[in-house]
């Protein structure tokens, strides 16, 4: 092992010659109350404690337990008047200060602390790291590094022999050590390592080490610390606390259950409170955040993420002179607080106000040069907003202050990768987009892009500052990783305003996304952040961007189908005063889809019986800072919890017929079932739709055209809406192609395509029996469909070009053979060459020499090409 | 100075070439030989590839049937093609006898359809009795000093051939980079398609060369996999300046490809031009095409140092010559 090099130079922790021991407990700590505190019976170790000091006040050890049982348990006061009443003050000062702390009595708690490490007692290396990170929360920064680098000093003068305590404090001060040299952070977790094998009962080592590794990022081995506390004492604070935090971290469950359990042994845990403020500022539910903060005030008033809770709270509120008056009472306790405005640089973050996390990540790095969380914020929101430069470089200056930091690495590894991409400048955008796919997608983005942005434009009567910046990753974890700074995010694209990130349609599977209609969907984003200056709620912005993509082609955005249905069904859908809530905490994963397409009909309710003046108008009202109810109020003019009633009418209104259908739903045949047992099922229940598309599906299988077709008209009867990929009217084509009734196959594909975005073999099927139909307008049309959602088939680019060509729909035809070429097919030559015929078709000389050259150059000789050259520049002459 | 002799040797390599490819007089002799296919499904592809190229080469390409040479697993397969059975004597013999008759620019491509293996030793091509090795053909290519030599192994484990039989004028193809690639290989039906086929005439010169089909087999391998979504486990690699290491993507600029991109299989333009060479008319617009063609193929070896505008401007009074050289051709019966 090595030893450890402290900024001042001073000498290291002698490793090598630790060898820990337990602390001198035994003798005076009567050993049941012991045993209860370390199990979590607090009551029983309070009442044990209580009866030792009654026999004999002069325990000091069984008065330090019961002050630590008070504490668990919240009883901070009390805690503190058993501490004063020690007969001998030197010996319980530590933990009087340590309770002294918990009410944010802080010169009492430095003065205790002071006393207990004068007194040089055993506690009293415990109470110089408490005093120095008493100096280091307060923003005596140079005093309290020295203070910990005081501690490696007394480490490496004690010869080797260190009680667990003082392990320990070691651990602590060289973790803050930490700050300037990350790589001390492995002794801190020695230390804690060797203090939790001298005292395997005692729990703090192991809280502690689960916390580092908490703030290293990896959650998994925290957990691992806090599950084996909580294995022998489930009440411990420490570890529900930790354990809490590390749920929250990890955003696959749900902590309230963790919090909860610690409040009920804690009601007072000041943290705890905290955390669900935070919940609740996520949430945007800033009264309950402040009731909560100000709880935590009456316990700790000069708690300082009690302040920063607070300050959050009127951030998102917009009310700045209360802002402002919260982070100066923080600063009267801590003039260096850089970690409020990170905290509060995150918040923004969440709550999707980037330039704003920029501006409180810029003012913490100016409180502390070291606070490389704050370094991070800036950059990587510098990035979201598309200042590309500057944003890698406070990157760069975070993870080398924080190598451990996941989220840098993998943005600055992605960073790395960007000279791999183009930039297209359109009128509005700058599409950034990868080199291998580049001169196809711009073929396809730029004009949706320039549809969309007139189309927001005119209807927000805005337009956006600048070009925005469109970036169209290959792999969908590089479109994670360029959102969140990982992989693993379940989201198509992102808007952050100026920057909007997505995955490129090579990222997905075929059929499962439309590029274009996702672009849409957050361009709209981008006009609402602008429009709100980033005070819209998610779900307002959500939904009304799903609305949007309605507007822009009416078979895009989310669709109605089954398990929506049975969520509507059974209650489980949140009403529109909630709706917030089903984006942020989700009851159940599904949820945030259901709440996506609930959501977007809010607004078909609302343009089409208040206007959608009425939405520009909520808007404003966002931007001015007020609420979603004062809003359902001043424009609506009707109480949100009126409109849930209202919008809850109109679903169940809405889809009546499919609702009625799917009440039986519980008796369905499970396992391969076939088509007598099925037949059988359907006769006893007619009016099961998952019934009659499953006969229906099964007929089809069976060549019983006839039979099929009446099951499937019924389910098509009772769902109309119904567009997923097994929709009545899928079978319905196949049933008529078999027939050879090729009309009414492409009449049921049109209809199912004009329900669904994605379905591309839908939308080649329609192709293909339109053009045997000798209906190439409409075949071009389907064709369209089926390219913008997947553009790397090139037959169907040359098959949509030959229509197109043949409808005199040269631009058409023009931009198809351009996106053959970009395909870079074996024969690239006579791609450029018929590029060249289309460009002539169209008018564009320039353009058709330009290709007939490029195609000459690969091959000279190609005769059509060189008569097309001759055509072009004059037959029979050889000049220019 | 540097950079004008790098350009001086880059114009010598390519007047070179095209010597060898005005060569229309040159006979090429061709030796497909089909391994063992070990299941019904494998001799059925096996020769349907080899039938394929026998097919195009005496019809399309107009090499004379004597010259084109099939030796498959089952002479009763198709006993009109199938001169004998593929063992290995027969090969080295049919090798030797070719050897005896090929005048000095005279060419010799090999095709090579079936199963590889490489157990740990050379590499080997499994046909009836004992199974060929690149050693068998490095000894017949002795016989050959002057003839440009090709070899194409559309095989698994057939990246082991590649630097045995490499060297001067030798064309070296295989269907996977290494002789540890021993699953059986798609490369061959698209080999076969290529010199079958109109879409391996990348430069629409009416000709396939082994380059092209090399270009277009390997494209169209790439795509099969991809739309079985499949990962690709065959890599194949072409390898013509002797050095011994195959490369994926051979092009006309080199280091490999430039050779193989002479190597060119008759195609109609080129057998009517043989045939009416005897007119001095045409005799004479051919001549004038070649000059322009020359003049094509110079201003190409120096497209790098140019811009695309640049490039283009030279470009164009010469294809523009060339077009109208084209129009004499036709106006006075030519092709």
């Amino acid at each position: 092992m090595r030893r450890v090099r402290t900024s001042g130079g001073a000498a290291g922790l002698a490793w090598l010659v630790a060898v820990a021991v337990a602390a001198p407990l035994a003798g005076q700590d009567p050993a049941a109350a012991r045993t209860a505190l370390r199990t979590g019976e607090y009551a029983e170790a309070i009442d044990e404690y209580r009866d030792a000091l009654r026999a004999n006040p002069d325990l000091s050890d069984a008065r330090i337990g019961l002050m630590q049982a008070l504490v668990a348990t919240g009883e901070y006061a009390e805690a503190v008047t058993v501490g004063r009443a020690a007969t001998s003050s030197a010996p319980v000062a530590n933990a009087l200060g340590e309770a002294l702390l918990r009410i944010g009595q802080l010169d009492e708690a430095e003065a205790a602390f002071s006393e207990a490490q004068r007194s040089g007692g055993p506690w009293s290396l415990v109470a110089e790291v408490n005093l120095a990170e008493l100096a280091f929360m307060t923003g005596r920064i140079g005093e309290a590094m020295g203070g910990f680098d005081r501690l490696i000093d007394a480490y490496n003068g004690v010869d080797g022999r260190m009680a667990a305590r003082d392990l320990v404090a070691v651990g602590r001060a060289v973790a803050y050590l930490g700050r300037d040299d990350p790589s001390l952070f492995q002794d801190a977790l020695r230390a804690f390592d060797e203090a939790a094998a001298a005292d395997p009962g005692w729990h703090e080592p192991r809280v502690r080490a689960g916390m580092l590794f908490l703030d290293k990022y990896d959650s998994p081995a925290a957990q691992e610390e806090f599950q084996a506390v909580l294995a022998e004492n489930p009440n411990d604070p420490g570890a529900l606390l930790g354990m809490a935090k590390a749920i929250e971290f990890d955003g696959q469950e749900d902590a309230r259950a963790t919090i909860d359990q610690l409040l009920e042994i804690d009601p007072s845990h000041v943290e705890a409170r905290i955390l669900l403020a935070t919940r609740y500022l996520t949430n945007e539910r800033f009264a309950e955040a402040r009731a909560e903060a100000e709880r935590a005030l009456e316990v700790n008033p000069r708690s300082l993420i009690a302040l920063t809770a607070v300050a959050g709270s009127y951030m998102l509120e917009e009310d700045t002179v209360a802002f402002e008056r919260a982070r100066q009472r923080a600063f009267a306790i801590n003039p260096r607080y850089a970690e409020m405005d990170a905290t509060l640089a995150d918040l923004a973050v969440q709550t999707r106000r980037y330039p704003e996390a920029v501006e409180r990540a810029t003012e913490a790095v100016r409180l502390d040069q070291s606070s490389w969380r704050a370094w991070g914020l800036m950059g990587m929101n510098q990035l979201r907003l598309g200042a590309i430069d500057e944003g890698r470089i406070n990157v760069e200056r975070a993870f080398a202050g924080d190598p451990y930091n996941p989220w840098f690495k993998n943005t600055l590894d992605l960073l790395d990768t960007f000279e791999r991409f183009t930039i297209h400048e359109t009128e509005h955008f700058n599409l950034f987009l990868h080199g291998t796919e580049d001169e196809l997608l711009a073929t396809y983005v730029a004009p949706i892009a320039e549809e969309a942005y007139d189309s927001l434009s005119r209807r927000y009567g805005i337009e956006l500052p600048g070009r925005t910046r469109a970036e169209f990753f290959i792999s969908h974890a590089d479109f994670s990783v360029r959102t969140l700074g990982e992989a693993g995010l379940g989201a198509l694209g992102v808007s952050f305003g100026p920057l909007v990130v997505m995955d490129s349609p090579a990222a997905r599977t075929l059929g499962e996304y439309n590029w274009a209609s996702v672009f849409w969907h957050e361009l709209s984003h981008s006009f609402h952040l602008a429009l709100t200056n980033g005070r819209v709620p998610r779900w307002f912005s959500e939904g009304l961007a799903v609305h949007e993509q309605r507007q822009g082609r009416d078979w895009w955005g989310h669709t109605p189908n089954v398990p929506f249905l049975q969520a509507l069904g059974d209650g489980r859908l949140k009403p529109v005063s909630e709706l917030n809530d089903g984006f942020m905490r989700p009851d159940y994963p599904e949820q945030v889809i259901f709440s996506y397409y609930q959501a977007s009909l809010v607004f078909q309710v609302i343009e089409e019986r208040w206007g959608f003046d009425a939405i520009r108008r909520m808007l404003a009202g966002y931007a001015r800072g007020e609420t979603t109810e004062a809003l359902f109020e001043s424009v609506l003019g009707m109480p949100v919890s009126e409109f849930d009633d209202l919008f809850d009418d109109y679903l169940h209104e809405r889809f009546e017929s499919p609702l009625a259908a799917l009440v039986e739903l519980g008796d369905l045949p499970a396992g391969n079932v076939g088509v007598p047992e099925m037949e059988e099922w359907v006769r006893t229940h007619p009016g099961n739709l998952i019934g009659r598309l499953q006969l229906g599906a099964l007929l089809l299988q069976a060549r019983r055209y006839d039979d099929a077709e009446v099951h499937l008209r019924e389910a098509l009867r009772m769902f109309p809406e119904y567009g997923e990929a097994d929709s009545p009217y899928w079978f319905l084509a196949q049933i008529h192609r078999e027939r050879g009734e090729l009309d009414r196959a492409a009449a049921a594909l049109a209809r199912l395509n004009a329900l669904s975005e994605s379905n591309y073999r839908a939308l080649v099927m329609e192709a293909d029996l339109l053009e045997e139909l000798d209906r190439p307008a409409e075949a071009a049309a389907a064709l369209d469909k089926a390219v913008q959602i997947w553009p790397y088939e090139e037959e169907l680019h040359a098959r949509l070009a030959a229509l197109a060509a043949g409808l005199g729909e040269h631009q058409e035809a023009v931009r198809e053979r351009s996106a053959v070429v970009a395909l870079e097919p074996t024969d690239r030559a006579e791609a450029l060459y018929l590029l060249a015929v289309a460009q002539r078709d169209a008018g564009d000389a320039a353009g058709a020499r330009r290709s007939v050259l490029r195609a000459l150059e690969i091959a000279p000789n190609f005769d059509s090409a060189l008569e097309l050259l001759l055509e072009l520049r004059g037959a029979g002459t050889t000049g220019r | 100075m540097k950079k004008a002799w790098s350009l001086g040797l880059c114009v010598g390599l390519l007047a070179s070439a095209a010597a060898q490819s005005a060569t229309a007089q040159s006979r090429t002799y061709t030796v497909i030989v089909v391994g063992i296919g070990g299941t019904a499904e494998y001799r059925e592809s096996f020769h349907a590839e080899a039938s394929q190229i026998y097919t195009a080469l005496t019809t399309q390409h107009g090499l004379a049937k004597e010259d084109v040479v099939y030796l498959g697993e089952r002479v009763e397969t198709a006993p009109d093609m199938i001169s004998e059975p593929s063992t290995r004597a027969n090969v080295l013999r049919v090798l030797g006898e070719i050897a005896q008759k090929a005048g000095p620019t005279d060419r010799l491509l090999v095709v090579l359809i079936g199963h590889g293996t490489d157990q740990g030793g050379e590499a080997q091509f499994n046909v009836s009795g004992p199974d060929l090795t690149p050693t068998d053909f490095e000894l017949a290519g002795m016989a050959f000093p002057s003839q440009a030599l090709a070899l194409v192994h559309t095989g698994s484990a057939s990246g082991g051939w590649v630097e045995p039989l490499a060297g001067p004028n030798r064309i070296v193809i295989a269907a996977t980079r290494t002789a540890r690639e021993l699953n059986a290989t798609e490369f061959g039906q698209f080999f076969a398609q290529a010199i079958a086929g109109e879409g391996a005439d990348l430069d629409h010169d009416e000709r396939v060369s082994l380059l092209e089909a090399f270009q277009f087999a390997k494209q169209e391998t790439e795509r099969y996999y991809e739309e079985q979504n499949e990962m690709l486990v065959e890599h194949a690699v072409l390898d013509d300046n002797g050095d011994g290491t195959g490369s994926t993507d051979a092009g006309p600029e080199g280091p490999d490809g430039v050779l193989a991109s002479t190597f060119a299989l008759g195609g109609p333009r080129a057998a009517a031009a043989a045939r009416t060479s005897d007119d001095p008319v045409l005799a004479r617009l051919y001549g004038e095409r070649e000059a322009i063609q020359r003049q094509i193929d110079e201003l190409r070896v120096v497209r790098s140092a140019l811009t695309e505008d640049q490039f283009l401007e030279r470009m164009e009074p010469l294809l523009i010559e060339l077009a109208l050289k084209n129009r004499e051709i036709r106006e006075a019966g030519g092709v």
